[in-house]
């Protein structure tokens, strides 16, 4: 079992869900979880060599490596900021030092704001700051932090989206399970 | 597991469920017919759910029920569903099918103001009459489970959807009949066992008789 990043497809009717592209093409069994409203998702399935090598090529699927407490080397820190960021996921903070298991339970739990949050602030400058988001879009993000029991009081106007989203992301305590992966 | 609530379903014809039972805001409702229960909604695609408003519930919840139908594959089907909103069609949901080659059989979905996404999916062979367990911990952990026995593809965690009530669901593929029986929701057990929830998960794989 290992896990995949990759985008979304469907419009979210009941003849058309919601879901991970690719995976289920192949008739696999699979969980997944989703970036809020983003089109991102983290997929846990059993797929074969022959399979992976298929979907690597597509810009949107990305395999994370099955050790996962193995750390990142350099040029997978340049390689998967690079990708993270432009899905809209704060990745300024990975270097060498952090494991696998680490930076895709970073992601998770922001993936977990962002479902509760269900506002668009994904896939927004990431360098923008918070006083330039929508009132209401504010609220919500406040509002959702508070459900969780998450806090946001270092949020200022002045912080940047990627600090807001960050910052209450690694308040996450609880472990994160994605099919019997526990990160 | 701690029973919180029952329904076997057996009385009159019925074109509702009773006083207990809440439709979910937009979506169809369920029928009472010869002691089960049947969807009403019809149209491909179309979504049925209920919730069962005999109990006040807390987050931890469990849904159970017996699934019977001729449908295969694709994401269509019924089964249990939690944290349902009477006001708002929202809920997670499991939908059971029969197998169709190249198609998993069992999903679970979120359903946010009616807008479905697929969480999981199982490719697993089962019998008319068996039972399916949709169960969520506080954390958001959700777990699947056929018969007693934990589905380990069936394991996700999702945080959309913070509270509300188990009850029953079905999602239409319009030439299929299906039909829901003796159900049951509640609370499980490692909320009363005063565990680390953060365990749930492994905790049921365990204790569930084994993993399929």
């Amino acid at each position: 079992m290992a896990l995949y990043l990759t985008g979304a497809q469907g419009d979210g009717t009941a003849t058309n869900p919601r879901r991970p592209k690719y995976v289920e093409s192949f008739g696999v069994s699979w969980s997944a979880m989703d970036f809020g409203e983003a089109p991102v998702f983290l997929v846990s399935a059993v797929l074969s060599p022959e399979i992976e090598d298929t979907l690597v090529p597509n810009s949107d699927f990305a395999k994370v490596p099955v050790d996962l407490d193995q750390n990142l080397t350099s040029g997978q820190v340049t390689a998967w900021s690079t990708r993270l960021e432009s899905l809209g996921l704060p990745a300024q903070w990975l270097d060498t030092g952090f494991t696998w298991r680490q930076v895709i339970r970073g992601v998770l739990a922001v993936f977990l704001f962002a479902q509760r949050a269900q506002v668009s602030i994904v896939q927004a400058n990431l360098d923008q700051t918070f006083s330039q988001l929508s009132l209401a879009v504010r609220t919500r993000i406040i509002e959702a932090a508070t459900s969780l029991g998450l806090s946001s009081a270092g949020v200022t106007g002045a912080t940047p989206v990627r600090q807001v989203m960050r910052a209450i992301a690694v308040q996450w305590r609880n472990p994160i399970v994605i099919g019997e992966i526990t990160l | 597991m701690s029973i919180q609530a029952t329904d076997d379903f057996n009385r009159a014809d019925n074109a509702n469920l009773g006083s207990l039972w809440d439709v979910l805001t937009s979506a169809n409702s369920f029928a009472v017919a010869s002691n089960k229960v049947a969807p009403t909604g019809f149209a491909g695609g179309a979504f049925s759910a209920e919730t069962y408003n005999g109990v006040t519930w807390i987050d931890a919840q469990y849904s159970q029920v017996k699934v019977t139908t001729d449908g295969t594959g694709n994401g269509f089907g019924g089964g249990p569903l939690v944290r349902g909103q009477a006001g708002a069609e929202t809920a997670y949901v499991m939908a059971v099918s029969h197998t169709d080659p190249g198609n998993n059989e069992i999903f679970i979905y979120k359903r946010v103001a009616g807008s479905l996404t697929t969480l999981a999916s199982a490719h697993k062979a089962w019998t008319n009459g068996d039972t399916f367990t949709l169960a969520i911990s506080p954390n958001g952990d959700i777990i699947g489970l056929i018969n007693g026995v934990a589905i380990r593809e069936l394991i996700i965690q999702d945080v959309s959807i913070g509270s509300g009530s188990p009850g029953i669901a079905h999602i239409n593929q319009s030439t299929t009949t299906t039909t829901l029986d003796d159900w049951e929701g509640g609370i499980p057990d490692q909320f009363y066992g005063s565990r680390d929830w953060s365990e749930f998960p492994k905790f049921l794989l365990r204790k569930d008789l084994g993993v399929r």
